[in-house]
């Protein structure tokens, strides 16, 4: 019996041709047009190079800003500025070849808390800008690398020449070995003999100060902190988008229809963001947005039509002899009332290029923000099931419907409020609730004008450099 | 059917009217299998447009010495509707489907409807079922075949196919009580 039903089965369904239910013209359009527009190979090969160079360049881009901020900033801390402020160095003292203990980790004397204050760096000269080209050359290193204790200079170790006090030999490379077996006359005499030689103004020590050889930071230099240039974000997050329909007249009906069968559903949207930092406050901002944003459909379409008795709804009688079909109903017109309910989650993906003003304030480790500005979005697709004007459920689809729910480009306006977390100097973690107003303009196939409200709330990393 | 070499190798060059030929020639039995296969009958024209775009973009990997042109390409569109039935699912999508009366089935009953019919028929089982029954009474693969196309392991493939028939023969009993008892078989949907 069964194999008897499945044989029927297969022969029956197995080669069955049937052309129902499509569009022929317009199905080989779309695949006409799809192959037409598949790339090959050999592009596709070519774009991958092509991405590649691109974040080559960026990297290289990137590279080069972080070594030219690397050299152009300070690397002086503030605290270790402190460390001046608050050590003062006294003057009027003989050689003291006692270690004294400093802000440093390690003891040195007053002039070397001075020298390593200025210059914490190995090459000690980026303050002034000047290169590191004393004259002589010993064999220490200055810095706070070393932690032997050095010893003190007295004012009389310092000679003037007229305006030019001469302190030689303070960033030189190198200095005796071993300081802690080295003799305090000795010590003294490699100061002497290298300070001597070197212009006062090399130092920034202004000369009203000198006989304490005490150093007061200019005000310049007190503010002289990090100051990242550039700032990069990456933030991911969820959103919502409300569709805004905007309709009077005959389109009443439709539109509330329409916004009566629309949900909102969540989405996610990514983004990578580049600001320029004009100064503490000010900001500008630009970037790329990938949002993919979903609404539900939800639908009953309830029509009444008059129709020819389909094959699956004639009854059929058999003869009690015979076994043949009696058909009675064939041939009827009956009135063929269809309800069509349709639940789908319709998906849109675009890309968005911000252009954006910020103002940000910090507090301690928190900085407040906002952005505003505009933004360019183009749709990479849309996809899904809606009502077209007749309220008949439309699927539409950008690689096979020429009516979409909105035109392929718009602009909004967005509002990017934000609190980040500083980490460091140069990280933070940002919490960024998103707003944005789109304007979808005139649609093809609600033949209406539209709007939508995004709202979303992104996290990820921030990066200065 | 038997796809002529020459139209195969005019695709293979991307001739567009060999393309537009062979297309011709496909699409009512591509068409008919995404009305077997589809759980939703709103996809279907997307559903064959990507199987007709994997055909034409692949055709240089068919190897005549494995299988005919057309098993090649219904199993390319077997694949599609499958994939098409789970992304849908995973959708929500749902559509309203008016219940099917309660059916019965024989041999003789089956040979009096038509194929839409037997189609609407058999789409009244379980849908796994369904599927497993499809793919390999009627398309012939086997259940190592099955199971790679589903996802699944090949005993569940087996289960379900043996689950389908016990379906069958509740239909069947149906409509033995129906033809020896009462005359007028009923409502075939």
């Amino acid at each position: 019996m069964f194999s008897d039903i499945e044989r029927i089965f297969k022969n029956r369904l197995k080669n069955k041709k049937s052309l129902e239910g499509i569009d022929q013209d317009e199905l080989w359009g779309g695949i006409a047009g799809a192959i037409e527009s598949a790339p090959s190979r050999g592009a596709s090969s070519v774009k991958k190079w092509g991405l590649l160079l691109f974040l080559l360049l960026l990297a290289s881009g990137a590279g080069y800003i972080y070594l030219s901020q690397d050299h152009t900033s300070t690397a002086v801390e503030p605290t270790q500025k402190g460390a001046v402020a608050a050590n003062p160095v006294e003057g009027n003292s003989d050689y003291d070849n006692s270690p004294k203990q400093s802000t440093q980790a390690s003891p040195k004397s007053k002039i070397e808390q001075q020298i390593v204050t200025k210059n914490p760096a190995p090459t000690g000269n980026r303050t002034t800008g000047k290169p590191d080209n004393s004259p002589k050359s010993t064999n220490h290193t200055v810095g706070s690398s070393n932690p032997a204790p050095a010893p003190a200079l007295s004012d009389s170790n310092v000679q003037k020449e007229g305006t030019k006090a001469v302190a030689t030999g303070l960033f030189s490379d190198k200095r005796p070995s071993n300081t802690s077996e080295t003799s305090a006359d000795e010590k003294a005499k490699y100061f002497v003999e290298n300070i001597s030689s070197l212009p006062v103004t090399y130092l920034n020590i202004p000369e009203a100060k000198l006989t304490g050889l005490s150093y007061q930071p200019s005000q310049h230099e007190k503010e002289e902190t990090y100051k990242p240039l550039l700032e990069f974000s990456f933030l991911s997050g969820v959103n919502t988008m409300r569709i805004i329909p905007k309709g009077g007249g005959n389109l009443s009906t439709f539109t509330e229809q329409l916004s009566k069968a629309t949900a909102t559903n969540a989405g996610i949207s990514s983004g990578f963001r580049v600001a320029y930092l004009m100064n503490r406050q000010l900001s500008v901002i630009s970037g790329i947005d990938y949002e993919k944003t979903q609404t539900v459909f939800e639908f009953t379409a309830d029509k009444t039509a008059p129709v020819w008795v389909p094959d699956h709804l004639a009854k059929y009688s058999l003869d009690p002899i015979t076994g043949d079909t009696i058909n009675a109903e064939y041939g009827a017109m009956i009135n063929q009332r269809t309800i069509h309910h349709v639940l789908h989650h319709n998906k849109f993906t675009s890309i968005s290029i911000p252009l954006e003003l910020g103002y940000r304030k910090a507090l301690g480790v928190w900085t407040v923000g906002i952005n505003m500005g505009a933004s360019y979005n183009f749709f990479l697709s849309q996809k899904g099931r809606t009502i077209n004007t007749e309220l008949d459920i439309y699927d539409f689809d950008d690689k096979t419907t020429a009516n979409r729910p909105f035109r392929k480009s718009f602009f909004a306006l967005q509002l990017n409020p934000y609190v980040d977390l500083r980490v460091n100097d140069r990280f933070s973690i940002r919490f960024n609730p998103v707003l944005k107003y789109q304007n979808h303009g005139m649609s093809d196939l609600y033949k209406t004008k539209q709007s939508s409200v995004l709202m979303g709330l992104r996290g990820g990393l921030v990066v200065r450099w | 059917m038997i796809i002529p070499n020459a139209l195969i190798e005019g695709c293979q060059k991307k001739d567009r009217s060999a393309q537009k030929r062979l297309y011709t020639l496909l699409l009512p039995y591509l068409n008919a299998v995404c009305g077997r296969y589809l759980n939703y009958t709103e996809e279907r024209q997307d559903t064959l447009q990507e199987a007709f775009i994997k055909i034409f973009t692949n055709i240089n990997q068919f190897d005549p010495s494995r299988s005919q042109f057309k098993t090649w390409a219904v199993k390319i569109t077997i694949n599609c509707c499958l994939k098409c039935n789970v992304k849908a699912a995973k959708n929500d999508t749902q559509e309203f489907l008016p219940e099917q009366n309660s059916q019965t089935v024989t041999p003789k009953v089956l040979e009096k409807l038509s194929d839409e019919d037997l189609q609407n028929f058999l789409k009244t089982m379980p849908q796994k079922y369904y599927e497993v029954f499809n793919l390999h009474i009627i398309d012939g693969f086997s259940h190592k075949e099955i199971a790679a196309l589903l996802n699944i392991e090949e005993a569940l493939s087996r289960k379900r196919l043996s689950r389908a028939r016990a379906w069958l023969s509740s239909k069947s009993t149906q409509v033995e009580m129906m033809v020896f008892g009462v005359n007028e078989i009923g409502n075939l949907n």
